[in-house]
């Protein structure tokens, strides 16, 4: 119904193309000036086409197209002759435009054709009901839309062409300093040799982005820092264990025993903390975890691991560290899936206050490094899938009754010997103390007494620790500072790692 | 709980974190609507009613502005956690395939064709965003290399008294 409106006052403004010619001049009429001064009404060329359409069309007249001079009367002079009004000719009534007669009827017809037969159909796809046959598609279609359409089709184009572009580019035939590089791929345009190209530079350049920053992630081991082994241990749910809830947010519980851990383990281990976490995450906590003095040498984050399948693996081949020496705790599968022989695969920590997991890892840390393994991996390898701490013990136990079993058989032969008859008439009869100890009760009381050194010197120069770590980190702010403003100066710093 | 191993603690857990994205997003529609709309308003006043133009204008438009980034993150964040639950993995496909459905929904009432073009180009902002943000943690990373500490470094040595 409406579009049969639209379409007559379409046409109807047809025969009025006439109006204006004979109209006087707009801005020359004399009410121009007054009229427009107040009013906010449409333009005054509107006026006489509409008002004849008016005349030449009553079905629209009633309702879109009133003339506008007659809706606001009071600041139109009532006395002003319309100029329609004054027009000589009135345009033809419709009885005598066959033309539009033989449109209103085709309209008619599409209309009951897309009513009764497409249903919606002919309306869904933005067309409106009523459109008529007679002029193209195209004219339904606003120029906005045509715009819009044009470029999306330049977007589609462009995107399409630099796809084929870029998958040729890619694989393109070597130049002479790939040629070095990619020693199996082959030359020429066949398919498979293509594809092969195409393959080799894309993994390459995703690569980048997968791969640690670094060939070495740690810089190579100072000589007087004379720990032969290094320890890498996972944060989340290792060390630390993160829970979440409405009233409190993120809070992070430190396992227990953690600080003996690592104190103890300080004098045989370099200890590195690798966290799949990302580095604004992990570091604070690492920091307030291993305040002073630093038991921790090197913290590795999210940006360290490789990143495969949308995992994050912890490659300790990219450690720079002898592969022999290196222990890494772990939880997380797919973190250790690159070295497996060289984890300790421990469950999860779930943040239970009585956990003793990580001290009870401890003899068996020690033995490692107190024995000097030469490699670990077949020890660790040895365990399989038991509980190290449980299994370690039980064979420490076995290991202590053979040695017990040693010292009683000396004792006895040294008893039945003559030298052992004369120390026992001395009074030294009785085996001492250290004998009954083994390997690693002396390793473990050496260990200890360093423990306690260490605590006490920390417990000393506390004070001076703390001041010297602030005097740091001031240090590193300054050079923060400095190193902005020598961006806008010199350009931009070169990477620590670059000389 | 093996999920809390890559968590980021700066964002809340799932379900709660459509609210908050809600609630962000809507505040960062309000106040930038609210600079806009204050600058706009402030513009197409007549003078002498200007500041009480741009008034009006930010009251008028900027809560809808705020409102519509809302429903936005809304919606994003709701997708994201679905299909972090369908999936089970920590990506950054999550964030796509989020924001795929994010457009598709808020268009669908434009007809099958508007949604499949705001899908595809909602998914397509997503992934650039995704792709420099890859990128931008590829060029810090590269910047964060571990250092043996405690060395005289030249600078150090030179900066004590003679």
């Amino acid at each position: 119904m409406l579009g049969r409106a639209l379409n007559r006052s379409l046409l109807g403004t047809r025969p009025l193309l006439l109006a204006p010619r004979i109209a006087p001049p707009i801005s020359r009429s004399p009410h121009y000036q007054s009229r427009y001064q107040y009013s906010t009404q449409q333009p005054p060329e509107k006026g006489p086409r509409d008002s004849s359409a008016a005349n030449s069309d009553p079905v629209s007249a009633t309702d879109a197209n009133a003339p506008p001079l007659s809706s606001d009367p009071t600041r139109t002079p009532p006395q002003e002759p319309s100029p329609s009004s004054s027009t000589p000719d009135p345009p033809p009534p419709e009885s005598q435009l066959p033309e539009l007669k033989l449109f209103l009827k085709e309209t008619e017809k599409a209309e009951k054709a897309s009513f009764s037969g497409g249903g919606g159909g002919g309306r869904a796809d933005g067309g409106g009901p009523g459109r008529g046959e007679g002029l193209p598609k195209s004219a339904y279609v606003s120029s906005t839309d045509r715009k819009r359409e044009r470029l999306a089709r330049i977007v589609f184009g462009s995107f399409i062409v630099s796809l084929i572009g870029g998958t040729l580019y890619m694989g393109r035939e070597l130049d002479n300093v790939e040629r070095k590089y990619y020693k199996d791929l082959q030359q020429g345009w066949g398919a498979s040799a293509f594809y092969a190209r195409l393959k080799a530079r894309t993994n390459d350049l995703l690569n980048f982005y997968n791969e640690p920053p670094f060939e070495k992630l740690l810089p190579d081991p100072l000589p007087d820092y004379s720990r032969p082994y290094t320890l890498v241990i996972s944060l989340e749910d290792v060390c630390v264990h993160s829970t979440w809830d409405r009233e409190h947010g993120w809070r992070i519980a430190k396992r227990p025993g953690l600080d003996y851990f690592l104190a103890y383990l300080f004098h045989y281990y370099e200890i590195v903390v690798f966290t799949s976490q990302h580095e604004q995450t992990a570091a604070p906590i690492i920091q307030k975890m291993d305040q002073y003095p630093g038991y921790i040498m090197f913290p590795l984050f999210r940006a360290h691991t490789r990143y495969k399948d949308g995992k994050y693996i912890k490659d300790l081949n990219y450690l720079n560290r002898d592969l022999s020496k290196v222990i890494m705790l772990e939880t997380n599968p797919d973190a250790w899936s690159e070295n497996p022989n060289n984890t300790i695969k421990m469950k999860p920590w779930d943040g239970d206050p009585k956990d003793k997991e990580l001290i009870s890892l401890i003899p068996f840390l020690e033995y490692i490094a107190a024995m000097g393994i030469s490699d670990v991996r077949p020890v660790i390898e040895g365990f399989g899938n038991k509980h190290v701490p449980t299994e370690f013990s039980r064979r420490e136990a076995i290991a202590r009754a053979e040695h017990m079993k040693r010292v009683e058989e000396q004792r006895k032969t040294r008893k039945s010997t003559a030298g052992g008859a004369l120390l026992g008439v001395l009074g030294m009869s009785r085996p001492s103390a250290n004998e009954e100890k083994t390997f690693m009760d002396l390793a473990r009381e050496r260990g200890l007494q360093a423990y306690h050194e260490m605590q006490k010197h920390v417990e000393d120069h506390k004070e001076e620790m703390l001041q010297e770590q602030k005097k740091m980190e001031k240090e590193a702010a300054e050079m923060m500072k400095t190193s902005l403003s020598k961006i806008f100066t010199e350009g931009l710093p070169k990477p620590p790692g670059a000389q | 709980m093996r999920q809390s191993n890559l968590v980021d603690h700066s964002r809340d857990p799932c379900p709660w974190v459509v609210l908050s994205d809600f609630g962000g997003a809507f505040a960062m529609g309000a106040v930038g609507g609210a600079i806009w709309h204050g600058v706009k308003g402030f513009k197409n006043s007549p003078s002498g009613e200007r500041s009480i133009g741009a008034l009006t204008s930010i009251k008028a438009r900027a809560p809808v502005l705020g409102g519509n980034f809302g429903v936005w993150g809304g919606l994003f964040s709701s997708f994201d956690c679905a299909v972090k639950g369908v999936r089970q993995k920590e990506d950054p496909y999550n964030a796509i395939i989020a924001g795929f459905f994010t457009g598709g929904a808020l268009a669908v009432r434009g007809g099958v064709k508007a949604a499949r073009n705001s899908a595809i180009g909602c998914a397509c902002l997503l992934a650039v965003i995704e792709g420099v943000g890859i990128g931008l943690n590829r060029v810090t990373a590269g910047g964060s290399r571990p250092q043996n500490p405690g060395l005289p470094s030249e600078s150090s040595t030179e900066a004590l008294p003679a």
